[in-house]
């Protein structure tokens, strides 16, 4: 089934103004608002004919910086300096954040995306956990990760970091830590680097070479 | 004990027909004591550090993609274990090597210092694959990542490499030993030593 | 996970003696050793032999992969997707820069997209081989251990010939591959591996280890997935294709050249047991190294001339902006890639959905039940690689 029916299909359910098309070359995708999502996704897999079994892929988005014009000028993002030191900013993220879902069917063969978008400062989402199970440890990563609070999730732990990690690494304006709990996480520059260039050489260029 | 050190030293006029005939004094009598006695605890030494260097026994302890190559190392063609060091012992208590292979994270390093202090002295680390020497491709944006296990453990040969081969693995097993051979014991020669020390014959 | 939910088989009721009290052993199979693949912790509650409860604690490999993603460029990141599955790595190359080529308009030249497709199977290969070895050594064999390092060995000097690197070769860029073929007879060394791997060395291994009668005792009717679970679960590659669900990314939802190719998708039957145990699972590794030989043969006969990439290597690949999710068929199972560009030369998010994280969620639910060997066979069958599980 095209994107657009099964779109259709789920505007007829949810009535007007809870999702929104937005038609793409490569994939469209549906727009849902925040609180029917999980009415939006029981639909989509209890449905006859829609079917949607599986959940391919949860990813959670930080939109902050992003840059709409398409020309690459998105607010890059800090790490470590050269000689091991985090990189600090001051500036402060004030984008939204976002929620991808990736349904397939098995047996009707088609897939289908979800989006949403909320503000920094509202991020909770109705969980699909118990629609989809393997969305459990999807949302406990996009938690982890990015901050985003799944209600209603069985078990909202932390699960690549440690728990009592802080901050939420995958933010767009997340510093990298000096250390955690006295365990050294900063890089140590070379005392003699025997491939530092001569002192009499001339500066290059030290970028990795493009164009 | 070799014929050199019972032979006095050249020009020194024995007068004597039998090699145990023969009265010594004591000026020579000390030095050959002495002698006698650091040459067997030097050959006590060298026969403990022959003993250990052939059969490091390392513990597993495979965190990531270098962790393979150290598998293939042991494998069949790149036989670790005719160096000795093919007895891999997944308790640490029972192993002398720690090869650290892989990233070391963050939430990995307080399990590290567990292994490392488990296991009884003497101890070696080997760091295998520029992840454990100072953090490797993670080092700018790996906020997980500790960057380097000398920030956790006391390492003797760095291996680099991603991964390094395992010839290199051998390469560096081959250094430890030497590292290991060059190594002046702390323990005593046994009893039995020093008591056939004392009974050289040229001793009156 | 709830109480009510666990599922007793048939093994536990049987143990209980009224009138005796017992309690959980609480039993942490740390992240060091020697049975579980990689740094995975299981923490297992159990009564005696039989788990009530498997919780498995991962990160221990985290290394912040999808972060890296958006600080370098999109050729520099394909070194850092060989260290996902680094059993197989040349197919985790595959996958990335399928996702990123959905986005711009390179067209990659034919005879790259063979050359991928002939790495890609090698790697596969030698992938499934550390899955059958390390399987058999959970099993306390050790001899097909051995054989298949041997096997390895020769599928990693073929793909350092062309590649440069041992194990983990950064082979693709988007828009092709990176070296052309070496000068020397590397097509025929490659059919030469692949005719004597189909001839001689797999019926060895199914001699030694698949129709053992210890090793069917051992995994057939062990851990079954049934098919809705595995679905649920979004359990991909050999896991779900163990349970009966015909599904490759290679034929329902393909990319590169695979349309053009001929090959069969293995799918378990339960020959041993009932469709999904752990035999089933491994039936169908097995069967895959076969026709992964099919298509490495077909691929060289069909081998085009011509350029190996679309960009000159030295120039940025700019990708315009746009989002989209692509998936392709890993060695453990489906690996995608949400990308979503802002124009630039980096990536603004590339999310990674790797097949083990999906794979090892099973556990939760399919090991409770299991005897604490069992559950190490269910490990062993689900062949999970803890560099894409914490990425």
């Amino acid at each position: 089934m095209e994107p657009k029916a099964i779109f259709d299909l789920l505007t007829v359910h949810l009535g007007e103004g809870a999702a929104e098309y937005r038609e793409n070359d490569i994939e469209s995708w549906a727009c849902v608002s925040v609180a029917r999502i999980a009415d939006a996704c029981r639909f989509l897999r209890d449905t006859e004919g829609l079917e949607f079994g599986q959940l391919m892929c949860l990813s959670g988005i930080d939109w902050d910086g992003y840059d709409e014009n398409g020309k690459g000028k998105s607010v890059a993002i800090l790490g470590y300096e050269a000689d091991g030191t985090p990189e600090t900013s001051d500036r402060v993220a004030d984008g939204e954040l976002g929620v991808a879902y990736h349904l397939y069917s098995h047996t009707c063969d088609h897939k289908f995306t979800l989006r949403l978008r909320f503000p920094r400062d509202k991020a909770t989402v109705p969980t699909v956990s118990d629609i989809w199970s393997t969305a459990r440890w999807h949302e406990r990563e996009a938690w982890d990760l990015m901050g985003i609070r799944f209600e209603g999730h069985p078990d909202p732990r932390r699960i690549l970091l440690s728990e009592d990690w802080v901050g939420h690494p995958l933010r767009k304006d997340y510093q990298m830590p000096d250390q955690w709990l006295n365990v050294p996480l900063r890089g140590q520059p070379y005392a003699n680097n025997p491939f530092a260039p001569a002192d009499d050489a001339p500066a290059g260029d030290d970028t990795p070479a493009e164009g | 004990m070799s014929r050199e050190s019972t032979t006095p030293p050249e020009g020194y006029d024995v007068g004597r027909e039998n090699m145990f005939d023969f009265k010594v004094d004591d000026q020579l009598l000390e030095v050959v004591e002495t002698d006698a006695k650091n040459f067997i605890l030097t050959t006590v030494d060298e026969v403990f550090n022959w003993a250990k260097l052939s059969s490091i026994w390392p513990v597993t302890f495979g965190l990531a993609c270098c962790a393979i190559e150290m598998m293939a190392a042991s494998a069949t063609r790149y036989d670790i274990d005719r160096f000795g060091a093919g007895a891999f012992r997944a308790t640490p208590r029972q192993a002398d090597l720690m090869i650290v292979s892989g990233t070391v994270t963050a939430k990995m390093a307080k399990r590290l210092k567990l292994i490392y202090d488990q296991m009884p002295e003497p101890k070696w680390v080997i760091a295998m694959g520029s992840c454990a020497i100072g953090g490797g491709p993670y080092f700018k944006y790996g906020y997980h990542v500790v960057k380097g296990v000398d920030f956790l453990v006391p390492v003797d040969v760095y291996l680099p490499g991603c991964p390094p081969r395992p010839e290199v693995l051998l390469e560096g097993l081959m250094r430890l030993q030497d590292k290991i051979r060059g190594r002046k014991g702390k323990s005593k020669a046994p009893k039995w030593v020093t008591d056939y020390a004392k009974k050289i014959p040229y001793r009156k | 996970m709830a109480t009510n939910d666990t599922r007793l088989t048939g093994w536990a009721d049987q143990d209980h003696v009224p009138g005796i009290k017992s309690e959980l052993l609480e039993l942490n199979m740390g992240p060091q050793h020697p049975a579980t693949h990689g740094v995975l912790r299981l923490l297992l509650h159990t009564d005696g032999e039989i788990v009530y409860k498997v919780t498995p604690v991962v990160g221990y490999l985290h290394r912040c992969a999808e972060k890296i993603a958006e600080g370098v460029d999109y050729k520099q990141w394909v070194v850092y997707t060989d260290r996902f599955d680094y059993l197989g790595p040349v197919t985790n190359n595959h996958a990335y820069v399928t996702a990123v080529e959905k986005l711009t308009e390179l067209e990659v030249p034919a005879r790259a997209e063979h050359l991928r497709v002939v790495t890609a199977e090698l790697s596969r290969i030698a992938s499934h081989l550390i899955a059958l070895a390390t399987f058999g050594l959970d099993m306390g064999a050790w001899t097909p251990l051995l054989y298949c390092f041997r096997e390895r060995e020769v599928i990693l000097n073929l793909l350092e010939r062309i590649a440069g690197g041992r194990m983990l070769y950064n082979y693709m860029v988007p828009g092709g591959v990176r070296y052309d073929l070496p000068q020397d007879n590397w097509v025929s060394d490659v059919l030469e591996f692949v005719t004597m791997l189909e001839n001689k060395k797999l019926p060895d291994y199914n001699t030694l280890l698949t129709y053992n009668k210890i090793f069917i005792e051992r995994t057939s009717d062990v851990a079954i997935i049934d098919r809705e679970t595995a679905i649920d679960y979004g359990c991909t590659g050999p896991v779900l294709r163990g349970s009966g669900v015909q599904f490759d990314c290679r034929r329902n939802d393909p990319y590169s050249i695979y349309p053009q190719l001929d090959f069969e998708i293995p799918v378990g039957k339960g020959e041993m047991g009932t469709v999904g145990d752990c035999w089933d699972r491994y039936i169908v590794r097995v069967r895959e190294i076969e026709q992964s030989c099919r298509i490495i043969r077909q691929a060289l006969e069909q081998l085009p001339e011509g350029p190996v990439h679309a960009i000159e290597l030295k120039k940025p690949v700019r990708v315009p902006a746009g989002a989209a999710y692509s998936r392709t068929e890993a060695a453990k199972g489906e690996l995608g890639h949400y990308i979503i560009s802002d124009g630039g030369t980096k990536p603004f998010r590339n999310k990674v959905r790797s097949c083990s994280f999906c794979n090892l969620q099973v556990i939760e639910k399919v090991g409770v039940g299991q005897m604490v060997s069992d559950l190490v066979a269910f490990v062993g069958s689900l062949d999970i690689v803890l560099g894409e599980i914490d990425r």
